[in-house]
């Protein structure tokens, strides 16, 4: 889960790691707008949209700007769109005045397997960017235990002392909230001071590691988009897709396969949803309850290759949810593997047909589609 | 080299046998002839599962059992302890379990590097030699030895492309599934290593899916290392950036990651790249 910047500069601020003067704005405390800005000294402030993409400076989601005309900035971004995130929360903080500029990030390496130290001293930058155009700017050190020697040899070129215990709190907060990314860009050092100020937040908290803090539970309640949210809950991967064809698979890969053979055959999905593993028919029901949500469905494809999953368990949940509920559009469903031909007895006892092959479902599906639309 | 060979008597154990994943698939590999040894929980000693003795630990398990692995269906949030637990018996672990912190996987993997054992997983379906041994939760009756090498981030899809295969008389030497979670013990060099020294093995299929770099990597080795024909496919050639399918590890940000870079990188490296699951059998076909 993608932290909000306020939220990760929360966390900055509880492991002691500096960061500006700043107050949170949102429709309901606009009213009190001046009071909150007297907690900002100086009368230039940064108005910053808290949303969830990279690059709002270049989208015009940051703007510098001063005390008294805050109020005409925030009142046109609030519940503006950029690059489709609606804002609901502003931050306002003081203008820092920027003697210099660093970035630093850690994360988790899929390479080494270990946590690693990205650091340059070309802050203020995007990484992916500079990664390209310059990277030999860019130092990176993977490491399991904290070696300040090792760092020292590595940021030779930039302020390694005054960087180090910044570093620490870094990987004390990554580790204490199963962070995979704390990243500081930039790390900035203001005039007249000696002080170290994290000018932005992006930290992201491992979802899988969620169940150990429930303080962030409240942040992914925050997190909008309906039926994602609501499928979560349920335990189901769930992805909105432009298409008009509903899909329930089982496994990652396969599901992606399923929207990789449709897209060949010519049609869209509406969706990608991951059952997950072993999944019983409560949870069927409750798949089918989801993408059967989406609006403007012309077709539906359950691909099941049963390893962990049993597909009686499945084929049982499709037959309940018919019961109660109408299912009105073209349907393939193919349940191959673990206990299938118990499955398609019960499929078969309820006339729903089943298709061995999924790229021939595929094709089913799409002539049942075709014949219905005519 | 990686030790993924699998015989008859390769020892095994089950930790969190007696929970609902466990024992349903103790039972499945015990029936496909794998020599399941023991099995372990907690505050079940003394207990049976499909005639299997339980003990409360691995280390009372080793006491009166001979095995080189363990199999871990323990739920995401023991998972650690349990893996760390066959780690300190030596015992090399295949993970089954899905949802484990990312953290817990780096403390494990690094562990497990400390004693050079080999992991598989975390969020993998095991692996298997066909009419040998399967340490793993697949479908057993739809694999059929042979001398194709398969290995792949995911489970289901890796079932689909097996099921073609074995449809078409083609047989398997050894399938490896290493995964889905961005931080995953063996990976794709470490099974085409394997391979490359495996007499049982003449041809080598990787399955790859999009996020990360490990199919990037996996073609430059086999550029330099890998003698034997190997065939791919790439799933999530439609998939949108931005959007985490399903695995933790499938998501394609910015450039990396993207299906199209994978496949030309595998091209680049002269693997022939099927475009959908059946054509990985046409291909195996005619090389």
């Amino acid at each position: 889960m993608d932290l909000c910047e306020y939220e990760g500069k929360k966390l900055f601020e509880k492991y002691d790691i500096s960061i500006p003067r700043s107050v949170l704005i949102t429709k309901d405390n606009l009213y009190e707008l001046d009071s909150k800005l007297k907690f900002i000294r100086d009368n230039n402030v940064v108005i910053k949209a808290q949303i969830l993409t990279g690059g709002r400076m270049k989208a015009g989601a940051i703007k510098f700007s001063t005390k008294d005309k805050a109020q005409a900035e925030i009142n046109d971004m609030l519940g503006k769109e950029f690059k489709g995130f609606k804002v609901n929360q502003i931050l306002v903080e003081e203008m820092l005045s920027i003697k210099k500029e660093r970035y630093v990030a850690l994360t988790i390496d899929r390479t080494s397997k270990k946590i690693l130290m990205i650091c340059s001293p070309d802050g203020g930058i995007d990484i992916e960017e500079l990664a390209k155009t310059k990277p030999g700017s860019i130092c990176k050190l993977p490491f399991i235990e904290f070696d300040p020697n090792e760092i020292h040899k590595q940021l030779k070129f930039i302020e390694c002392d005054e960087l180090l215990p910044i570093i620490r709190k870094m990987l004390n907060l990554m580790r204490a909230n199963d962070a995979s990314l704390v990243e500081i860009n930039p790390l900035v050092k203001v005039d007249d001071s000696d002080d170290w100020v994290a000018a932005d937040a992006k930290v992201v908290i491992d979802d899988n590691a969620l169940f150990r803090h429930p303080n962030f539970l409240e942040c992914v309640a925050n997190r909008s988009s309906g039926l994602e949210v609501e499928a979560a809950n349920k335990g189901i991967n769930y992805v909105e897709l432009d298409g008009d064809v509903g899909v329930i698979g089982n496994g990652a890969g396969l599901v992606m396969a399923t929207l990789d053979v449709l897209k060949e055959f010519g049609v869209t999905a509406a969706n990608f949803l991951d059952i997950g593993g072993g999944a019983d028919f409560e949870k069927v029901k409750s798949c089918l309850d989801i993408v059967l949500k989406h609006k403007d469905l012309k077709g539906l494809f359950i691909n099941i290759f049963g390893g962990i999953t049993r597909c009686d368990e499945v084929a049982k949940g499709i037959i309940e949810y018919k019961k109660n509920n109408n299912i009105d559009l073209p349907m393939v469903v193919r349940l191959i593997g673990t206990n299938e031909a118990r499955a398609k007895e019960l499929l078969e006892s309820e006339n729903i047909a089943s298709i061995d092959s999924m790229e021939q479902g595929v094709e089913v599906l799409k002539n049942k589609i075709y014949s219905n639309e005519k | 080299m990686t030790n993924l060979n699998l015989t008859k008597e390769t020892g095994i154990i089950v930790q969190g046998i007696t929970g609902k994943h466990g024992s349903f698939h103790t039972k499945f590999m015990k029936e496909y002839g794998s020599n399941i040894v023991a099995g372990v929980t907690p505050g079940k000693q003394g207990q049976e599962v499909e005639g299997i003795p339980v003990y409360n630990s691995v280390a009372d398990a080793l006491k009166n059992h001979k095995a080189q692995w363990s199999i871990i269906f323990v739920p995401a949030r023991f998972a650690k302890a349990a893996a760390i637990e066959a780690i300190g018996a030596n015992l090399n672990i295949v993970m089954i379990t899905e949802g484990i912190p990312v953290h817990d996987s780096m403390d494990i993997l690094n562990k497990a590097k400390e004693k050079n054992l080999v992991v598989l997983g975390p969020n993998c379906p095991g692996f298997i030699r066909p009419d040998h041994c399967k340490i793993g939760i697949m479908p057993g009756h739809i694999f059929k030895s042979g001398n194709v090498g398969v290995v792949s981030r995911s489970g289901t899809l890796t079932y689909e492309i097996i099921n073609q295969m074995t449809a078409k008389g083609i047989g398997q030497s050894t399938v490896v599934g290493i995964g889905g979670d961005p931080l995953i013990g063996t990976d794709f060099i470490d099974a085409l290593k394997f391979f490359q020294d495996d007499p049982n093995t003449e041809k080598i299929v990787l399955i790859g899916e999009i996020g990360g770099d490990a199919e990037e990597r996996a073609a430059e080795f086999i550029k330099e290392n890998i003698s034997k024909p190997v065939i791919a496919y790439i799933v999530g050639r439609t998939a949108p950036e931005g959007k985490k399918m399903g695995h933790a590890g499938a998501i394609i940000s910015g450039s990396s990651g993207s299906a199209k870079s994978k496949i030309n990188k595998l091209r680049e490296a002269k693997v022939k790249v099927a475009k959908l699951p059946s054509g990985v059998i046409e291909l195996l076909g005619i090389c």
